[in-house]
């Protein structure tokens, strides 16, 4: 269990990260969201020492981080980065081994990592002989040598496409279902929202939303429909205890009170249009954030 | 798993990688075969010692025993070639089979000009075959003949400036002065430049993850040190092989002691030396920034190196002893006192604990550097940024300075990219410095003249005084280096990738962006491929010299502060917070630049690079 306790950073006049306290739990995947410069990847560095708090403090397993606790972590970050000279497999040991653990095991997880991940037959080449995406495939394997406990990984997604988007996200459920705790950025909400299980908003330093997402979404009194309709535009002003969101030729989105009744509001549609589907939901993680960022 | 451990491995790691290099390979063998050439080509190109010797007409006739005698005391060996005619004796010379020709014992003849060691050696010979021809004619017994042709000894001794030491000793000084000057300055730069490669490669941040920055610049500097005495130890096991083999180069009389010294000093230096390299690499962040950050350690290095100069003419010296103790000179002009027998010996043992001193504490300044400022990017930083603690507050990756709502009222000369950037009156006031300095340098080198009765090394001192106050000015208060081409777009609207994404840049950068368009703008960032995605979109395109940009924060309005330069219509419907302008230089006041207020006047040009609001108003001039 990884915990913000109030951490906070500040830059010169500029506070980076306000009070922040949340947790990310083992076994889950803890997405975690928010504008850019909001304070994301100074929060991802924070876990590893990589900035000095001014208050606060990041906690694993309820006591402060220590450095022999980051040995057990994983880290990718943004800014990707490794020795573009020197060959794949030197450097994932040599990665490992700074995390203490004996030769023997770091070879052994890196052959098993470079094999899952196709990379085998490249491992006595130098890096910068790789492709694009062979680089971030071992730039992961950077951050799993250890096989850590807790992976902190900084936009896994960006520069990727969707088919090795899918792959990655397999695989952190797998680690995570292994009971790793991970944790990680992400612009991609819709993905976020398939994949995880807890989000964390952040905004302009200060956390504005963090929970369990199914709750989280739950919890906001309002609910959509949204409506395909074949036929004229009905005047969907006249419904009560809606609003329109948006409305486009044959569809249109309507907001509603969470204590509606799905059945009252399906029944005023069907009198109305010639209806082609119909769905009731909360608002998606992308209406959160929006929500939870312009408050 | 402790912090040592993790030191050797970044160590092996240096060691391993680098002694792989084609480039280390190459220097290894270069070093070799040109320390080895240097010994044996002048022994193989040296001249013979032996002449030919050619005797036409009537001569003396113990003439030969003589003059090989003779020649035998004089290191040359002749070759005796009696001619029956002069004719063919002078051809002989003159087609060069003669060294010279004896003519009649009375005439020394030459092709050309006459060498002056075989004229003496054969001179003499003749004048001792005379003597001995008249005292034989006079009736000289051979004892009384030698008794008074016994030679009286006469030897010549070369004293050097040093009691004790042969001017061979002082040549083996200069060299192993420019073996120590050249081996602490590439090994520093190999720091340099690997500490410069792990920040641009951004490999650094995925280390430091996982060791202490320290144990990480420790280990880089142990594995480059190891590295560089192993290159130092073969190079050196292969010249003195060489000289063993040849036999024939003085290898001057240096003592073990000294020799040891000369290694322990190596070692000191090259710690001193490559601390303060690896702290000043981490404020760059490309590999050409090398120059001009570390610029000002090379010179302190080049005038330390001619200072040390002066302790072999004079080792006694209160200029030789003071420079011999002061911890940047001491690795080169204490180990030329020990060489020149002029330190007593406690001296080096005192010198060596104030450098080990003077080390300690620039592993802690170093380290402090080094720390905050390996995590940051953009561009290079100053000393003064690192004292102030700016350089974590560089958006680097983060963009957390950028907080776009409310911009806190900046301290003056700090752009939000965490560079220090000098308003009107610091300039001033750096000017003021630099002339208090040399005026100070000016000082100084008449007072060294003085007390040491030399104009040279008064000029030399002053001048290098200047010359390192200017330098560390520069150091501490800006950068020497052009700006990084990075133009930083900050609170762009939407479409601004297309707008930027002209070959003119190296690199586009887009951080922080906030506000209501924020979610647009996620968008179009995310749904861009480039390599870092968002919040920072690298475009890496053609390299072309794109003209410097900075941000400016502006409260409009505001007096003193600068006002946005956009008409009305595109102003945003709240107050600006962030304008990017370009600017050439430094300076670049111009007519037609709506900018005004001191703090902005110096950024601004005429040509607003990005109107904020939406991609409409985007134009770049």
């Amino acid at each position: 269990m990884l915990d913000f306790d109030g951490v906070t950073k500040r830059f010169g006049p500029v506070t980076a990260l306000d009070r922040c306290t949340f947790s990310a739990r083992p076994g889950r995947l803890t997405g975690f969201l928010g504008p850019n410069g909001a304070g994301k990847t100074t929060a991802m560095r924070a876990v590893f020492g990589l900035v000095r708090l001014d208050e606060g403090a990041v906690q694993w397993h309820s006591a402060t981080v220590c450095p022999a606790d980051r040995t057990r972590f994983g880290y990718m970050p943004e800014e990707r980065g490794l020795y573009p000279r020197m060959r794949v497999r030197d450097q994932l040991v040599y990665l490992g081994q700074l995390c203490g653990r004996k030769p023997k095991d770091v070879n052994r997880s890196v052959g098993t990592w470079l094999e899952r991940l196709g990379l085998a037959e490249r491992a006595a080449d130098r890096l910068d002989a790789l492709s694009h995406g062979n680089q971030q495939r071992v730039q992961l394997i950077a951050a799993l040598v250890n096989e850590p406990d807790l992976l902190v990984l900084d936009e896994p997604f960006s520069g990727l496409d969707p088919i090795a988007m899918e792959a990655m996200a397999e695989l952190l459920s797998g680690l995570a279902a292994r009971g790793a705790t991970v944790l990680f950025s992400s612009h991609q909400l819709d993905l976020v929202q398939d994949l995880c299980q807890d989000v964390v908003i952040i905004e302009h330093g200060r956390i504005v939303l963090a929970g369990e997402l199914a709750e989280l979404r739950a919890k906001v009194p309002q609910r959509f429909v949204d409506i395909r309709y074949r036929g004229p535009a009905p005047d969907w002003s006249r419904l009560t205890s809606a609003t329109v969101v948006e409305a486009n030729d044959s569809q249109v989105r309507l907001r509603v009170g969470g204590d509606t009744d799905v059945a009252e509001v399906l029944a005023a549609v069907l009198d109305r249009a010639d209806l082609v589907s119909f769905t009731y939901q909360p608002p998606t993680l992308s209406e959160l954030f929006r929500q939870a960022v312009a408050a | 798993m402790n912090d040592m451990w993790q030191a050797w491995l970044v160590a092996r790691r240096e060691i391993r990688e680098r002694s792989r290099s084609h480039a280390f390979q190459a220097s290894v063998v270069f070093l070799i075969v040109g320390v080895t050439a240097m010994l044996i080509l002048p022994v193989l190109l040296k001249p013979s010692s032996t002449r030919d010797v050619g005797v036409a007409g009537p001569a003396p006739t113990a003439l030969a025993a003589t003059i090989a005698q003779q020649a035998q005391a004089a290191g040359i060996t002749a070759r005796f070639h009696p001619y029956a005619s002069l004719a063919a004796a002078e051809q002989a010379v003159r087609q060069g089979h003669l060294d010279v020709l004896v003519a009649d014992a009375r005439r020394l003849e030459w092709k050309g000009k006459a060498d002056e060691q075989l004229q003496a050696v054969v001179t003499g010979a003749i004048q001792l075959a005379r003597i001995r021809e008249r005292a034989t004619a006079a009736r000289i017994s051979p004892g009384a003949l030698a008794a008074l042709l016994a030679p009286a000894p006469v030897t010549s001794v070369e004293l050097g400036s040093a009691p004790g030491r042969s001017p061979g000793d002082e040549a083996a000084v200069l060299i192993m002065t420019a073996v120590l000057f050249f081996g602490i300055s590439v090994y520093g730069q190999m720091v340099l430049t690997g500490v410069l490669e792990e920040k641009a490669s951004r490999v650094v941040e995925v280390l430091l993850a996982r060791i202490p920055a320290h144990a990480l610049l420790a280990g880089k500097i142990a594995g480059i040190g190891l590295l560089g005495l192993a290159q130092i130890g073969v190079t050196a096991l292969a010249a003195l092989v060489a000289a063993a083999a040849v036999r024939s180069v003085d290898v001057p009389a240096v003592q073990g002691s000294v020799l040891a010294w000369a290694i322990v000093w190596f070692v000191l230096g090259y710690a001193l030396y490559a601390t303060v390299y690896g702290a000043l690499g981490s404020l760059g962040s490309r590999v050409e920034d090398a120059q001009s950050v570390a610029g000002p350690v090379m010179v302190v290095m080049v005038v330390a190196y001619f200072a040390s100069f002066a302790t072999i003419g004079q080792p006694n010296s209160v200029f030789a002893r003071a420079i011999s103790y002061f911890p940047l000179t001491a690795p080169m002009a204490m180990p030329d006192r020990i060489g020149m027998g002029a330190a007593a010996w406690w001296e080096p043992v005192v010198a060596a604990m104030l450098t080990l001193a003077a080390i300690a504490g620039l592993v802690q300044l170093a380290g402090r550097v080094y720390t905050r400022a390996i995590l940051h990017s953009g561009p290079a930083l100053s000393l003064r940024d690192i004292w102030r603690d700016k350089a974590a507050s560089g958006p680097g990756t983060s963009g957390a300075t950028t907080r776009a709502a409310a911009p806190p009222p900046q301290p003056a000369g700090v752009t939000a990219e965490g560079r220090t950037m000098m308003t009107g009156s610091e300039l001033t006031r750096h000017r003021w410095l630099i002339t208090i300095l040399t005026g100070i340098g000016v000082v100084i080198g008449v007072a060294v003249a003085v007390f040491t009765a030399d104009v040279i090394i008064g000029v030399a001192a002053g001048a290098g005084f200047i010359a390192i106050a200017n330098q560390m000015v520069r150091l501490w208060t800006r950068h020497a280096g052009p700006p990084s081409p990075i133009a930083e777009i900050r609170h762009a609207g939407t479409g601004f990738q297309d707008a930027f994404a002209s070959p003119r840049w190296t690199r586009i950068r887009i951080s922080s962006v906030t506000g209501p368009r924020d979610s647009r703008l996620a968008a179009a960032v995310t749904g861009d491929d480039g390599p870092a995605g968002d919040p920072m979109v690298s475009h890496k395109t053609p390299k072309a010299q794109p003209p410097m940009t900075s941000v400016v924060q502006c409260t409009p309005g505001r007096p003193g502060r600068c006002r946005p330069a956009l008409p009305a219509s595109q102003r945003l419907p709240r107050p600006l917070p962030l304008q990017t302008m370009t600017g050439a230089g430094r300076r670049t006041d111009r007519p037609g630049c709506r900018l005004s207020g001191s703090r902005c006047r110096r950024w601004c040009s005429t040509r607003p690079l990005v109107a904020i609001p939406d991609v409409d108003t985007i134009s770049d001039g």
